[in-house]
């Protein structure tokens, strides 16, 4: 292809990078303020409420981060790359984690003090239905994950222990996934008007397709494990002390 | 026989770029530096300027995002 590792080419290949990553950015924020707002533009009590863009940019984040501390700890240690993917970086994710977290957990926390504050019947009764309705069990796993596990990751010792890290990243996901469901679900089932109320259970349909999506993530993901560099050489050389060109100058 | 260029291995990334810097100071433009990354300070040490394909991406990019959105408002209704 004409690589030739010549600094011109270099100067292209960082500047182009530097400007995809600085649209990324913006766009990570705006896309999930987007997809927020679809649910709180609507009238649905438990959906019509202001929090839900920084609410929910937060909240991918932090299942985000959960994500890829599952992928890498497994990835570390099935191909033997923990001198790359070091703990020092599993720490520093979880932190994030746990910065995430707790603004999901301070979201969770006022969207009760404003349903309350409002003196909304519907919007006070869809957070009652929520914490002590029929899927009761669905909110307080969430809780659960969501706001109890990531405070864990206040202490270092719980950072660095890889198996805990790798135990509770799949916890935030289940708590991220009953999250959806809790805001999905529990406020469709019975909202406005007693007489439309129903409980949802899934078809055999619904559970298929949701095992198809982890079977088309992870193709795509061991795909990309089997051909493609899973971790870039030239950038962990960068960010080595000895490629500093004033490394050892006074 | 005449000489058609030359090339010159260096150990670590601070000789390569002091090494530039003189290069580019005794006036020659038509020279390059090879390192397996990207080193830092070399595009100065080297005289070069500002790509200009970060702008090409940046407009291509930007301007994809507004067909995008023209066409999933717009775009049904042509």
């Amino acid at each position: 292809m004409g690589w030739r590792g010549g600094n011109r080419q270099w100067q292209h290949y960082e500047l182009a990078y530097l400007v995809l990553a600085g649209i990324s950015t913006p766009l990570v924020l705006s896309v999930h303020s987007v997809v927020s707002s679809d649910f709180a533009t609507s009238v649905i009590p438990g959906w019509h409420t202001t929090i839900f863009p920084p609410y929910f940019v937060a909240g991918a984040i932090y299942s985000g981060f959960g994500m890829v501390m599952t992928l890498a700890v497994a990835a570390r240690s099935l191909y033997n790359l923990k001198h790359i993917i070091t703990v020092n970086h599993l720490d520093k994710m979880a932190q994030i984690m746990l910065l995430t977290g707790s603004i999901v957990g301070y979201s969770y926390a006022m969207e009760f003090f404003f349903a309350w504050y409002s003196g909304n019947q519907y919007e006070k009764y869809a957070f009652i239905n929520r914490a002590l309705g029929p899927y009761w069990w669905a909110y307080w796993t969430m809780i659960f994950c969501n706001v109890v596990v990531p405070q864990f990751y206040w202490f270092k010792r719980f950072r660095t222990h890889v198996p805990f890290l790798f135990i509770t990243s799949i916890l935030v996901n289940i708590g991220m996934w009953f999250e959806r469901f809790v805001i999905v679900v529990i406020s469709l089932h019975r909202d406005y008007m007693p007489s439309a109320w129903a409980m949802y259970s899934p078809t055999i349909w619904d559970i298929a397709i949701y095992l198809g999506t982890f079977g088309i993530f992870f193709t795509g993901f061991l795909l990309f494990l089997r051909f493609l560099p899973m971790a870039s050489i030239a950038e962990v050389k960068l960010v080595l002390p000895e490629s500093n060109p004033h490394h050892g100058e006074h | 026989m005449k000489t058609y260029g030359i090339i010159a291995k260096f150990d670590d990334p601070s000789a390569l770029l002091h090494a530039a810097e003189e290069v580019r100071d005794a006036g020659f433009k038509n020279f390059d530096c090879h390192s397996p990354f990207p080193v830092h300070g070399l595009d100065d040490a080297m005289g070069l300027k500002r790509s200009r394909l970060g702008y090409v991406i940046g407009s291509v990019r930007i301007n994809r995002c507004f067909i995008w959105i023209w066409a999933s408002n717009m775009g049904s209704f042509i």
